[in-house]
């Protein structure tokens, strides 16, 4: 019964909000969303991810300049694809997600530069913010009322006090790392909530 | 024994020393790099341990294309049946460790996401995809072969004493460089 109660409510909620034309809003859905870093080991390349993220998205292809990000990962959800490198990001050293469980982005400014959308704004990575450049391209799907988010931006891990001690030293580990984003987004309508965020298995 | 003795020739002498002191080393080093605590030493040493692993693979397959080239030479008629037998037998495991232990090493890394490089100076492609199961299994396998290994070499360098020590004939002499003769 409480189940259909919540179908009602939703189906009602959703006619609701596009009655009142609410502003572009999205949130991402797990099919088709990855959060992925690539950094440097030994001098080459690998690649890792983040499971659980989450995305709130207001933004229309007509007003980007209107629009704005804000995204969170859970720092605990890191995989490297090797349990012990993970554990170690996990630790005081790096991410440190006992005290600093989640990394934040939020924008500032989002313009066009004619062919990809910058998102001026601030990452906040342990106790520490700093300016990043997040530049990606946006494609809503108007049958689906889905849209995609896919883009980058690169940062400088030390800026952020991820890798301490010894790991200071970037012979081994890099500094320089890539976020790759690519988020599946579903239209919501200003007032559903879905629950927190996003877990990739 | 009679007039000159055949002795492998001094490229196939190079080679088989090479790859010998670099697994002597090797050895000690796995032994020593496992244990370590994630740490910039440990990246460094295991850095070290793949780049030497991928110099021996390149070594001792020459040195095995040499020895197709230029055969070994024939053993003292007086080393017994079995001894032949056994003596070849440890050889060819040998070569097939020697070969196959970086290989699967290599594999072992890229099973674990762990990127392979040749002194940094060359960074290999990944063999295969990240893949954690597939690491436990390869890294296990790495771990047995050198286990074997361990073995088999005490075997060679005892059975090489023994010849020099115990039956005085040439079998260490024939891999000497500079030795002419007992």
């Amino acid at each position: 019964m409480k189940k259909y109660l919540h179908h009602f409510l939703g189906i009602t909620l959703l006619t609701l909000g596009a009655g009142a034309g609410l502003a572009d809003d999205w949130r991402p859905v797990a099919a088709g969303s990855q959060v992925e870093f690539i950094a440097i080991q030994q001098g080459a390349k690998f690649r890792g991810r983040f499971a659980s993220f989450d995305a709130r998205i207001s933004l229309s292809p007509e007003s980007v300049e209107q629009g704005s990000i804000e995204a969170t990962v859970e720092t605990a959800s890191v995989d490297s694809q090797n349990e012990e490198r993970d554990d170690y990001l996990r630790g005081e050293d790096w991410f440190h997600v006992a005290e600093f469980p989640q990394a934040a982005f939020t924008s500032n400014a989002i313009r066009s530069d004619g062919e990809d959308l910058l998102a001026e704004g601030e990452l906040t990575l342990r106790d520490m913010t700093r300016p990043v450049l997040f530049r990606f391209r946006f494609e809503p799907d108007e049958a689906s009322d889905q849209a995609t988010l896919v883009g980058d931006f690169e940062i400088r891990r030390l800026e952020f006090g991820v890798g301490r001690g010894l790991w200071e030293n970037t012979e081994w580990v890099g500094d320089e790392v890539t976020i790759e984003v690519k988020l599946r987004l579903q239209h919501s309508t200003g007032t559903i909530t879905t629950g927190s965020g996003v877990n990739v298995p | 024994m009679t007039g000159q003795i055949q002795k492998f020739s001094p490229l196939a002498q190079a080679f088989h020393w090479s790859v010998a002191a670099l697994i002597l080393f090797q050895i000690p080093l796995a032994y020593y790099m496992i244990d370590l605590p994630l740490s910039p030493d440990k990246l460094a040493s295991y850095a070290l341990h793949k780049s030497l692993g991928l110099t021996i693979f390149a070594l001792g397959a020459c040195r095995l294309a040499w020895r197709l080239v230029r055969p070994a030479p024939p053993l003292d008629e007086s080393i017994g049946d079995w001894q032949r037998r056994l003596a070849r037998l440890t050889q060819a495991v040998l070569y097939a460790l020697i070969l196959a232990m970086p290989l699967i090493g290599w594999l072992s890394s890229s099973a674990a996401n762990f990127p392979v490089s040749l002194f940094k100076l060359v960074t290999l492609p990944d063999l295969v995809a990240p893949d954690p199961q597939l690491h436990e299994w390869l890294e296990l396998t790495h771990r047995l072969m050198a286990y074997t290994l361990s073995g088999l070499v005490t075997l060679h360098i005892i059975a090489a004493v023994h010849h020099h020590v115990v039956r005085r004939d040439n079998v260490l002499i024939a891999m000497l460089p500079f030795v002419k003769s007992r």
